[in-house]
Formats: structure tokens, C-alpha cells, sequence
């Protein structure tokens, strides 16, 4: 138990981004700054990173009070400031991002939107706010997050530590919800909203390339914005709000371009930069060249402004940097308006097995088969050679009524124990399964968790729309420190030694068993006829009383059964006598 | 006594079919009937008397009290018969007004203030602070010995910015002092309505893009709140980053938040917000150029035709923030170092301004000068509120938002119209109500609907004894109670069953059963007849 507790502690200090050393940025005015990356990938893929970062100086309890906005965005402050946001981070991705070939993500999101929002300790009804936020937040982004109810909402026990500053250094976990909609689709009408908050729009700067029609002809596209309060300078004495906009994305230029590895800004964006954003501070393009094949070099027509070498762990990193203020400037005084970088392979692309996997990833998929029951297993494997410890954290909806006595974690077929382990059972129609444990990964293996799940009827109001495609379910998220920078996607001014990480599952879906939808109006016409059928024998057996039949003569007579047998037996004689 | 009939029916050879027949009617008519009706038909709480409250509203009397203070020793009583007998109310308009006359000597304060003071303003001013003074919708008329305060020389009439009105009259007759012709209770009265109903002169309008000409700005008013945004669009980028250290954006912010915010008077009426916020990169760089009209020298002049053009591209670069309602206003700051002043300008009738109305939206305004930006935004805060765009020149303080008496005849007129639409609401309800039968009327709704109606009485009442703040109070959380009960998405939950629905489903077995029921019925006839 002692030691668990001293685990755990040891686990919330590594998930608490919150060290004062780094976490700065801000002068006493706003600023705003871009960067984009581009990392060409081992399989001949690029991976293109937009990051835009605004800081305002002003506490974020004191939003409230400001009535001018600058280069921070308007529709965010006062949203933040009604709602009594301390930190939220909220992404929305197209496709799902391959660790195992590309990779970690710079800012990790599952397939469709994912929303954590962290509430300031004076938020009286976090319960209320909360859709309030949601409710907002789908109008801002044109996002269906207000179907982001109850049932869809957590409230994170050991994952999703908020990463800004604290007001006095603890949380509370009444204040912290997440929630994710895997089935969200993403589309220009959410790039829109999203580049409206961007200081120069999409008229200047690295925004210009954010062209919709070609962003969006990509493998994977994810946008994020999070939002947190940071530390002013070193003492931590004034904070200021950041706003950081992120886009990831990947093209694959041997297939787009005939096998040609080469790539420049108008073969992936359709445009050249044209106007550089006077507003921000900086304005960079960062292209990492650590991987620079020597048969096969990656060489510029422009030549870069810099080159960065910096050491991450004990693996260096280069990244030729062009700085897009000083070359635009230049250009200008040459009469020059176009700012193209345009990458040169001499060879043709060769597909090989050049992917170096990453040192931890993971597989979550379906097992089991017919609509009744299923079971959830997660593969998490460890190729490094020191055991890691991680937080998995995982939302199983309500209509998926898992068993957690089936729960088993093993390693090579052998059962481990979870370090700490979190449950809290779904109730139907207002909260899902909620599992987060605290697990360490032995060296070089693969860790399996499994579960079984019954798959729950819905009232047939409740299925989606075209119910036989079946229904999502959330991706996992596995956050952890690795020891390692491998793999990851670095800027050439991130911290060198803390390598905090955030990977996202894939998402599932699960076929459940659907009714005929037609059913009630026919159960009615059904049970209608059946009733009236019956109703009417039982209706004459009461209300008749049986009688002694009258004389057959009389009755003969008087029956118009036996005129009209009369009247066709008189005929066939009268055809026999003919 | 069992009547005859019933003593054959006993006697009936099949006593236990009658009998059955007799209880299957017996339950189709109590428990099939009522539970078919109950699970078809809409569930409907009362509804309140609107037509009570619509007569009501047609009799509303607005009771203004008029206190006429003569200062020197004028036939007072004269006045009094004059004007009571006389001028009982004004009954013409859309509006009816009663007047209370009070005709009267400076009291103990007021004569004190009279000699203390060196000039109008400082009277003005003072008298404001007295208590008694201070009642929302009362008016007070001065009647000043001609040549005794300099400010009154040039004019026979003098609005002060409090509810105070000062005409000069001669000493010993009871006649104006500048126009002979009409006697004094006549120009009181004059006086009186319009300080009540504030006209909107058409020469100083704003300059209006075609399609807002008679857009009602007072709808803006309804809700009680207002988020007023302005947006800062500045032709030079980097003028742009300098702007917020510069003078002009500190006269800016004293201008709106504390002029108007705190010292206008605004917040009596409705409660407003002002957020300013800079717009980079809103216009494509040459996009003013390609619109502008044949120049004159030194100002570049803007087509008005091209205005919906040029507020398309700004509004398309702004988010909103989530809000009740918003005013946009758009302030256009051209560049001070490299181009000239730019204009609005209308061809057909080539008249030139520095600021457009948008219907239902706000505006926008060019801050060429130092002192554009403080009259424009006096300008569109007047025009906010339905009133004259510039104040006239018989106004003793210049450049005020508004005036006391003004307000109050804004806020009059809301709740006028706040009552109307009370009223329309209500009806449009019951109207619907009427036509689709489907819709459900929760208890909520129907409680929310008799509050309406009540607060809306009561609001009239208290209109007809001069409690003008009392009746504006009311008649807001009269809309409000109204306005969420015509909202409420309740009303659009339609019973399930249409009509033919209701009759369709249960035709398979309505039909069926309704045979054998019918033979019962005429055979129990039958044997009743026998």
C-alpha cells in the first residue's frame, strides 16, 4: 500500500506539466508567434506541423474585466471568462495517426474531436458550465459537441492533469471533464472558425497556406487548440494566457507525384507564401534533416537561414530553419513577392522497411463475433530496455456493459497486476465505464488487456442514423515519460530532457443489434387485427343464444345460402334434362 | 317503479346476451373512448385572458406630471385655469398622455439654488441633486424673467440635460418673452410634448445605406442587454500595432467606457457591455481604391453602393462571441501617414459623410479627424435609442450623450413596446394554438404566460399614475416571462398523432369491432321497442 502511495505521487509530479523552469514564454505584452515543421518520414510520407501560438498578458481569472482584445482572440476570451475556463485543450482530427510508421505526434488526437476543460476553482457549477462550454464551443467550431451529454463525460482520475499553472499549486477533480466523440467528422467548415482566431486570418504568414482544398486531400489531418495559463518569467509571480493552434498533417509525395520524393509549398498548400504576418514576433519554417539520407539527399533551391543541431537525450537533432520576416523582407527589396521552399531528392523513392518503430505503441481492437457478446483487447508493446510506467485510460459507453472480472492483464501469457487500478461502473444513459490504471510495462514486451462486454439493446429512438454501420467507441489514451526522445517530434527548442507523451488508440466500432425499425407500426396493425378478429366470435358467443334450428322446409325456405344452392342445382338439372 | 320497457327486457329470452351486449357498450364508452381521446389528444394547460389584456392596452393613459415653476411674481393662478381647463392631455398620437398640471412659486431649495448660482448650467446642474427632482418621467418647466440669465437671451426656449425645461418670459405678463403671438400655456405645452415624444429631424440623419431605410433601432432595446463591439480596422498594419499606445485609442476608450458607460444614463435603460477589438488583415490591400467615386481633392470618397461589400469582408473576418445581442460597430481608421481622408459618398445625391447606418447591426465610421470618433459614437448611441442622431441647439449642455428627459422618453417607449410585444406574443400563442391542435401547452408555459399577463397589468396600472420606473421594471420581465413562453422549444413537440394518424392506426381495429357492437346496439333497441 506504502508503496503505491509513493508511486502514485512520484506519477502525478511526472503528469503535472506544470514546472515553473520551463513553462514561460509571455513578455509583458501579447505576443504571437508561428512555426511550421516538416519532417520527411522514413516511408517517403512528410510530416507538415503548423503551430501558432498567442500569449496574453493577463491572469485568467481577471478576463472577466478586459474589454480590449488584440492580437488574442475576442470569441475565446469572453467565452473563457463566462465559463470560468482555467485550461482546455480541444482537437479534431480526419484519420488516425500510425505511431509505428510516422512516429509520435507533436500534439496527439484520436480520430474525430476530443475535448478536456479544466474549470478555475471559483466555478460554483462545473455540472453547468460544462455544457455550456460544449454548447459554445459546437457553435465556434461548427463541431457537433453538443452531443457531448452525461453519458459521453468523465471526469479523468490520474490521466489529463491540467499542464498550465495552478492556482496554488493543487487540483481538484470535480473541476477536470473530458470527453471525445470519435464518430465526429472533420471538415472546412471547422478550418474555417479555427483560422478565424489566428491575429492575421489566413491573409499573411504561414496561415496563407491553410488552403482547405489541398489541406484536407491529405492522409491525416488534425487541428487542436489548447489553451493554459503560463508562467510570466522564472519566479512564477504573474501569469499570462496561451493559446496555442495547432495543425498536423500528412502528404505522401511518392504517390501524389509519380514516385517523386520532392515536395514544395505549392505542390502540398496550391500557394507560395506571399505576405509575411507583421504581428508575430517570429515567423519560422523548421525542416528536420536528421534522417537526411546520404544516397539520397534532401537539398533546398532557397537556401535556409540557419541550421540548429541540438542534442535530445543522447540522439542530436538538425533542423534547417528559414526565418520567413528576414527572407520576405529580402525579397521585397528585390522585387520579389513569392516565398516558395521547394525540397530536391535526386532519386526516385525506393520502399523499403526503413520504419524504425517507436519505443511504445499500441493496438486496441475487437474480438469475439455475432452481436451478442465481445471482448476489448489492448496491445501495448515496450521495445525499450527499462520497464515504463503508464496511465491507460479508457471510456467504454454504457451500451457496452463490460465485465470486470474478465479484466486480465498479461505479459507473455503470464497475469500482472495493475500498480493502481480505477473503476466506475456505467449507468445507462448517463455514464460510461470509466477505467484508468497505473501499469508498468516490463522491458522488451508486450502487455495485453483484455476485457468482455455484453452488447446492451438501445430503445430503438436511441440508435444513430444508419444504426447497421454500428456505433464507436472511444479511442484509449496512454500517457507516459519516456526516457527517450526517439521518435518523437521535437522543435529545436523543446526541452531537451522531459519527454511527456500522449498516444491515442485506435478507435472501435462495434456492431450492435439493431431492430427492424418498422416493428411498432406493425406490432399495432398486428395486435389490431388479432384483438378485432377475436373480439368478434367471442363478441357473438356471448351476446347469441344458441338455438334448436327451425324446420328444415321453413328453414330452406328462408335461407339465401340454400335459394342461391336451389337456384344453381335447378339450373344443373334443367342443363341435364336438356 | 321499473319502467315497462325495462320489465320486457327482463323478461327477455336471452337475458346474458343482453346483459354481455349491454356491458361491452358500457366499457367501450368508459374505459376505450376516454383512454383513445386521452392518449391522442395534445395536453393543454389553461391559457390566460388575453383579450382583457388587449383592451387593456388599447386604453393605456401614460399620466405625466408637469410641475410649471414661476420664478417672479407672474398671475400664477391664471396659468393654472389655463392650463388645467385647456390641456388635459395630449390624445392625437399613438400614444395618449394625461397631463397633471402643477402650477407653483420656487420653493425653499429651489430659491436658494436661484441665488447661489452664477449661470443656467450651474442651476441646471443643482437642481438635478435635489431628491424631489429626481423622479423618472416628471417634468419640470422654469419659467425665467427675461434678461435676468444670459444663457436664455437668444432663445425663448432652453432644454436642460436633467428633466428641466426653461422658457423666458416677460416680468408682468404671462406671454413668451420672443414670440407675441402664442400665449405662454401654449408654449408650455409645446414645450411639454417635446420633451415627451423627442422628434427625429430628417436633415441630420446619418447617412443610410439604401436598404435600412426605416429600420425601428429600438427592437435593440427589448432584451435589457446589449453587447456593443466594436472593431478596430486600421488601413496600415503597422500603424495598427502602434495604435494601442497612441492618444486617439485612449480618447476611445474614455469615450465609451466612461462617458457612456458610466456617465450617460445608458445603464437606467438598458445594460451594456463595450468591448473593443483590433481587425488585421480585414480588407484585401487595394480594396478601398477599387471603390471609390470620381475623388475630390484631398478626400477620397466611398461609394456607398460598395458599403455592403466593404462590411462583407470585415464581418467575414470576425468571430462573434457568444452573446444575447451585439451592435457592431466598425471603426475605420484610415492611414495618417500615407493617404488622404476617406468619405462616404452618395451618388445620386451626392451628399458626403464619415458614417453609415446597417440595419439591425450597427455601423460604421470612419475616424478621419481628432474629434470624428467622439461625435460619431455620440451619433450611433443616440440613434441606438431612437433618437435624433445630433442634438439641436436649443439643448443648454452641448455635447452630452443624452439628456434626462430624453432617456425617459426612451424608456417610455420601451415599455410601450415591450407591452405590445407582451401583448403580440400572447396572441400569436393562442393563435397557434388554434390553428395546429397538436401542440402541448405545459404547465410551465401556462404559468409563464398568466405571470405575462398579470405583470402586463399591473405595468399599464401603474403607467396611468405616473410610475414610470415601476412600469418599465414590470413590463420587462413581463416580455422576458412572454418571450420565453413563444420561444420555449416545448411548443414545437407536436403530440405525436396527427389528426389522420390518430384515426389510421387504430382503424384496423376500430373497424372490426365496431360491427358486432353496432348489431348489439339494435338488437337491444330492438327488444326495448318490442
Amino acid at each position: 500500500m506504502m508503496y503505491e502511495m509513493r508511486a502514485l505521487i512520484t506519477f502525478f509530479a511526472a503528469f503535472c506539466r506544470v514546472s515553473l523552469s520551463e513553462d514561460f514564454g509571455g513578455s509583458a505584452f501579447d505576443r504571437y508567434d508561428e512555426r511550421l515543421l516538416f519532417k520527411p518520414l522514413p516511408d517517403g510520407q512528410v510530416y507538415a506541423h503548423f503551430e501558432f501560438s498567442t500569449v496574453f498578458d493577463e491572469h485568467i481569472n481577471d478576463v472577466f474585466w478586459v474589454d480590449h482584445f488584440n492580437l488574442f482572440p475576442l470569441a475565446i476570451g469572453k467565452f473563457l471568462a463566462n465559463a470560468k475556463v482555467q485550461e482546455m485543450h480541444f482537437s479534431l482530427a480526419k484519420g488516425f495517426w500510425k505511431n509505428s510508421a510516422w512516429g509520435y505526434n507533436a500534439r496527439d488526437a484520436p480520430n474525430g474531436a476530443e475535448l478536456t476543460v479544466y474549470f478555475q476553482s471559483f466555478q460554483d457549477n462545473p455540472q453547468k458550465a460544462w455544457r455550456d462550454v460544449t454548447s459554445v464551443l459546437s457553435g465556434h467550431f461548427c463541431a457537433s459537441l453538443n452531443f457531448i451529454d452525461k453519458a459521453a463525460t468523465v471526469q479523468p482520475v490520474y490521466s489529463f492533469k491540467p499542464e498550465g499553472v495552478l492556482q496554488n499549486g493543487s487540483m481538484r477533480n470535480d473541476l477536470l471533464f473530458y470527453a471525445a466523440l470519435p464518430h465526429e467528422a472533420l471538415c472546412t467548415e471547422n478550418l474555417t472558425p479555427w483560422k478565424k482566431l489566428l491575429p492575421c486570418f489566413d491573409k499573411a504568414g504561414l496561415a496563407s497556406l491553410l488552403n482547405a482544398r489541398h489541406i484536407f486531400n491529405s492522409h491525416f489531418v488534425s487541428l487542436a487548440l489548447d489553451l493554459k495559463p503560463i508562467c510570466v518569467n522564472s519566479d512564477c509571480y504573474r501569469t499570462s494566457i496561451s493559446i496555442t493552434q495547432t495543425i498536423s498533417l500528412i502528404f505522401n509525395p511518392p504517390v501524389v507525384f509519380d514516385g517523386k520524393k520532392s515536395w514544395s509549398f505549392i505542390k502540398f498548400f496550391g500557394t507560395p507564401i506571399k505576405e509575411v504576418c507583421q504581428l508575430a514576433s517570429e515567423s519560422t519554417v523548421l525542416i528536420d534533416i536528421t534522417q537526411n539520407d546520404t544516397s539520397n539527399p534532401l537539398t533546398f533551391t532557397t537556401p535556409p537561414s540557419g541550421l540548429v543541431v541540438k542534442k535530445f537525450g543522447e540522439k542530436e537533432r538538425k533542423f534547417a530553419t528559414f526565418d520567413l520576416k528576414s527572407i520576405i523582407s529580402e525579397y521585397k527589396q528585390q522585387n520579389m513577392s513569392k516565398f516558395n521552399i521547394v525540397s530536391l531528392y535526386k532519386k526516385n523513392h525506393v520502399y523499403a522497411s526503413t520504419t524504425n518503430p517507436p519505443p511504445v505503441f499500441a493496438s486496441r481492437y475487437i474480438t469475439g463475433y455475432g452481436v451478442s457478446q465481445g471482448g476489448i483487447t489492448c496491445d501495448i508493446y515496450n521495445k525499450l530496455d527499462k520497464s515504463v510506467q503508464i496511465v491507460y485510460f479508457d471510456i467504454i459507453p454504457w451500451y457496452l456493459r463490460i465485465y470486470v472480472h474478465t479484466l486480465k492483464i498479461t505479459v507473455a501469457n503470464k497475469e500482472i497486476k495493475p500498480d493502481t487500478f480505477y473503476y466506475k461502473p456505467a449507468k445507462d444513459r448517463s455514464q460510461p465505464h470509466h477505467i484508468e490504471m497505473l501499469l508498468t510495462l516490463l522491458p522488451n514486451s508486450v502487455t495485453t488487456i483484455h476485457f468482455d462486454f455484453d452488447r446492451q439493446y438501445l430503445k430503438w429512438t436511441e440508435y444513430p442514423p444508419d444504426a447497421n454501420h454500428g456505433v464507436y467507441v472511444n479511442s484509449a489514451v496512454i500517457s507516459l515519460k519516456l526516457p527517450t526522445a526517439q521518435n518523437m517530434t521535437v522543435f529545436s527548442e523543446t526541452s531537451s530532457s522531459d519527454f511527456f507523451l500522449r498516444i491515442h488508440t485506435q478507435s472501435l466500432l462495434v456492431s450492435l443489434a439493431t431492430p427492424d425499425f418498422s416493428m411498432p407500426y406493425n406490432v399495432i396493425c398486428l395486435v389490431s387485427t388479432v384483438v378485432s378478429l377475436a373480439f368478434g366470435p367471442i363478441h357473438n358467443l356471448t351476446t347469441r343464444k344458441p338455438q334448436i334450428p327451425k324446420s328444415d322446409e321453413e328453414s330452406k325456405k328462408q335461407s339465401l345460402l340454400n335459394r342461391i344452392k336451389n337456384f344453381f342445382q335447378n339450373k344443373k338439372s334443367h342443363e341435364k334434362s336438356d | 317503479m321499473i319502467p315497462k320497457k325495462w320489465t320486457l327486457f327482463a323478461n327477455h329470452q336471452n337475458k346474458a346476451g343482453l346483459l354481455s351486449s349491454l356491458f361491452y357498450i358500457v366499457v367501450i364508452l368508459l374505459l376505450g373512448i376516454p383512454i383513445w381521446y386521452k392518449t391522442t389528444t395534445p395536453l393543454r394547460h389553461s391559457l390566460p385572458d388575453i383579450s382583457s389584456l388587449l383592451v387593456h392596452s388599447q386604453m393605456i393613459s401614460n399620466q405625466i406630471e408637469i410641475t410649471v415653476v414661476s420664478i417672479g411674481d407672474q398671475q400664477r393662478d391664471q396659468l393654472r385655469n389655463e392650463l388645467v381647463d385647456n390641456w388635459k392631455g395630449n390624445f392625437q398620437g399613438n400614444v395618449a398622455f394625461r397631463y397633471a398640471w402643477k402650477v407653483r412659486q420656487l420653493v425653499k431649495e429651489e430659491k436658494q439654488i436661484f441665488v447661489a448660482s452664477q449661470s443656467l448650467y450651474q442651476i441646471d446642474r443643482m437642481l438635478d441633486e435635489l431628491e424631489s427632482h429626481r423622479i423618472k418621467g416628471h417634468l419640470f418647466i422654469y419659467l425665467i424673467p427675461e434678461n435676468t440669465i444670459t444663457e436664455l437671451v437668444s432663445k425663448s426656449v432652453l432644454y436642460g440635460s436633467s428633466r428641466f425645461a426653461y422658457i423666458s418670459v416677460k416680468n408682468d405678463e404671462l406671454k413668451s418673452e420672443k414670440s407675441n403671438e402664442k400665449p405662454l400655456s401654449e408654449i408650455i405645452v409645446e414645450t411639454v410634448e417635446t420633451m415627451l415624444e423627442p422628434k427625429r429631424s430628417s436633415k441630420s440623419e446619418l447617412l443610410r445605406s439604401e436598404a435600412s431605410k426605416a429600420v425601428d433601432t429600438l427592437t435593440f432595446l427589448l432584451n435589457n442587454e446589449i453587447d456593443i463591439l466594436i472593431n478596430l480596422v486600421m488601413e496600415d498594419v503597422e500603424e495598427a500595432i502602434e495604435f494601442q499606445d497612441s492618444k486617439r485609442f485612449k480618447e476611445l476608450k474614455n469615450i465609451t467606457r466612461i462617458a457612456f458607460l458610466k456617465q450617460s444614463g445608458i445603464f437606467e435603460l438598458i445594460d451594456a457591455k463595450i468591448t473593443t477589438q483590433m481587425v488585421y488583415y480585414a480588407l484585401p490591400p487595394s480594396f478601398i481604391d477599387s471603390h471609390l467615386a470620381n475623388s475630390e481633392k484631398n478626400n477620397r470618397l466611398f461609394k456607398t453602393s460598395s458599403v455592403p461589400q466593404l462590411l462583407n469582408a470585415i464581418e467575414s473576418r470576425i468571430v462573434e462571441h457568444d452573446n444575447k445581442q451585439s451592435y457592431l460597430l466598425t471603426v475605420y481608421i484610415p492611414s495618417q501617414s500615407s493617404n488622404s481622408p476617406l468619405f462616404f459618398f452618395e451618388e445620386s445625391t451626392g451628399t458626403k459623410s464619415n458614417a453609415i447606418v446597417t440595419p439591425y447591426r450597427g455601423g460604421i465610421l470612419v475616424w478621419n479627424d481628432a474629434d470624428d470618433f467622439n461625435v460619431g459614437f455620440k451619433s450611433f448611441m443616440r440613434n441606438l435609442i431612437g433618437l435624433n442622431p445630433y442634438e439641436n441647439d436649443d439643448y443648454l449642455v452641448k455635447n452630452n450623450f443624452f439628456t434626462k428627459w430624453e432617456l425617459d422618453a426612451v424608456i417610455r417607449k420601451v415599455t410601450l413596446l415591450q407591452l405590445a410585444k407582451t401583448l403580440s406574443s400572447l396572441e400569436s400563442i393562442e393563435k397557434l394554438l388554434g390553428k395546429v391542435s397538436n401542440i402541448v401547452i405545459l404547465e410551465e408555459i401556462a404559468t409563464k404566460m398568466h405571470y405575462a399577463v398579470k405583470l402586463s397589468h399591473e405595468s399599464m396600472d401603474h403607467l396611468a399614475i405616473a410610475n414610470l420606473e415601476g412600469a418599465f421594471n414590470l413590463s420587462c420581465k413581463a416580455y422576458k416571462a412572454s418571450e420565453t413562453a413563444f420561444f420555449d422549444p416545448s411548443l414545437l413537440a407536436l403530440l405525436y398523432f396527427p389528426d389522420d394518424q390518430k384515426y389510421a392506426v387504430y382503424f384496423p381495429l376500430f373497424l372490426p369491432v365496431s360491427l358486432p357492437l353496432i348489431a348489439s346496439i339494435h338488437h337491444i333497441i330492438r327488444s326495448m321497442n318490442k
